[in-house]
């Protein structure tokens, strides 16, 4: 038998490790974001979930958000997202994908 | 959403059955493999609005869950391997058959683009680490999707593999670290579903010492253009094995493409009636320069 031996071709990642946010207990009286990258679709999608938390949680507003960087499709930038987070308590999001 | 739950905001995105791979992958990546979503049959693009509007009725209640209950790490799929050890060995019956056994192993792994692999082994590797003055174990630069860390050596092993020879390194090193530029946004190329490919643009006399085609047939195939085709192929492999932008998993590009292979080229000058590329973005002439588009 032969042996071969080769190095390993792939990179280790550099890994973070992030705290997801606390979760309130429900949605009423909450400020709900809800965030758009322009993919087509995701609006009708978006706009159904509104109505559908508008029964359960009368209580809740909404505001809705796009990326601030891109053309065809917008992404969110970590000053977007630090705005958004002054604005609302959480955030439902689609890509369309 | 990362960027948001680092701000202290519960989030919770719709996402379509085939990209929840893709999704749990990168929530992964991002740090936050916790990060809840709300699965829908199908991706909302080019579906009439009735039918989103009935998946988003019938994952309504995942994005109540997502928002307002603890998170459980999800479990992340298994179809990428990463293996700890920087030697792997393989038997065969003879030199041949240990090489088809590294072959099998790698597709299997996905760590291969599809064509037949040069073994890294320590020997290749050393010659091929000629080709540079840099350290192997220097930092080219950290590639998204998936953020590893590209040292010369892991870029070198890449090289190897696709066939370069040690005075293509320079220009496999190049367009790593471009690639690694935060500005170029990577994952946007690396991962969406359209058919990006890194294009490489070989100016100055780099150009002739590493034999790259500026003239007929320069995207190859062909012997003129053998290492267009190695170099473009090893940064290929570098996106692959380095930035872990795997076909299906964290590429998710519909049709793919054959220019997704390899895609590099040198300009010929010499012919050329206008100044060379780099002189007009203020190079010397003398200088040798690697310029990355996606296209």
């Amino acid at each position: 038998m032969t042996l071969l031996k080769v190095f390993n071709p792939v990179a280790k990642s550099v890994k973070t490790h992030l705290e997801p946010a606390p979760r309130p207990s429900d949605l009423n009286g909450k400020r709900i974001g809800l965030y758009w990258n322009l993919k087509a679709g995701g609006d009708v999608a978006l706009k159904r979930t509104m109505e559908l938390l508008s029964e359960p949680f009368p209580g809740a507003r909404f505001g809705f958000y796009q990326g601030e960087v891109g053309f065809m499709m917008r992404h969110l930038t970590p000053k977007g997202a630090e705005r958004i987070a002054r604005e609302v308590d959480v955030v439902i999001g689609t890509t369309s994908d | 959403m990362t960027l948001l739950e680092k701000q202290g905001v519960p989030t919770v995105a719709f996402t379509a059955e085939a990209f929840v791979r893709d999704a749990r992958r990168s929530a992964e990546s991002f740090g936050l493999p916790e990060l809840p979503i709300a699965v829908v049959p199908k991706p909302f693009t080019n579906q009439p609005p009735e039918a989103i509007r009935a998946m988003v009725a019938g994952a309504i209640d995942q994005v109540i869950a997502g928002l307002t209950r603890p998170l459980t790490r999800a479990e992340i799929p298994e179809e990428l391997v990463f293996i700890d050890e920087e030697w792997l060995e393989f038997e065969g019956e003879d030199l041949l058959g240990a090489v088809r056994a590294m072959n099998e192993r790698f597709l299997a792994y996905g760590w291969s683009d599809g064509f037949p692999l040069v073994p890294p082994t320590e020997g290749a590797l050393e010659q091929m680490l000629k080709g540079t003055g840099r350290s192997p174990e220097d930092v080219v630069g950290v590639l998204e999707p998936g953020f590893g860390l590209a040292t010369v050596k892991k870029v070198a092993a890449n090289a190897v593999m696709a066939g370069c020879r040690p005075e293509h390194l320079p220009v496999v090193i190049a367009p790593v670290e471009c690639l690694a530029e935060p500005k170029i946004y990577l994952r946007n190329k690396a991962m969406p579903t359209c058919a990006h490919t890194p294009l490489r643009w070989v100016n100055g006399p780099i150009r002739k010492r590493s034999g790259l085609n500026g003239g007929i047939c320069a995207l190859g195939p062909g012997a003129p253009s053998f290492a267009n085709t190695v170099i473009g192929r090893a940064v290929r492999l570098c996106l692959m094995n380095l930035g872990h932008a795997y076909p299906g998993v964290s590429d998710m590009d519909t049709v793919g493409s054959p220019l997704k292979y390899s895609a590099c080229v040198a300009e010929n000058e010499e012919a050329s009636p206008w100044p060379p590329y780099h002189v007009g973005h203020g190079f010397d002439p003398e200088a040798s320069t690697v310029t990355v588009q996606f296209v």
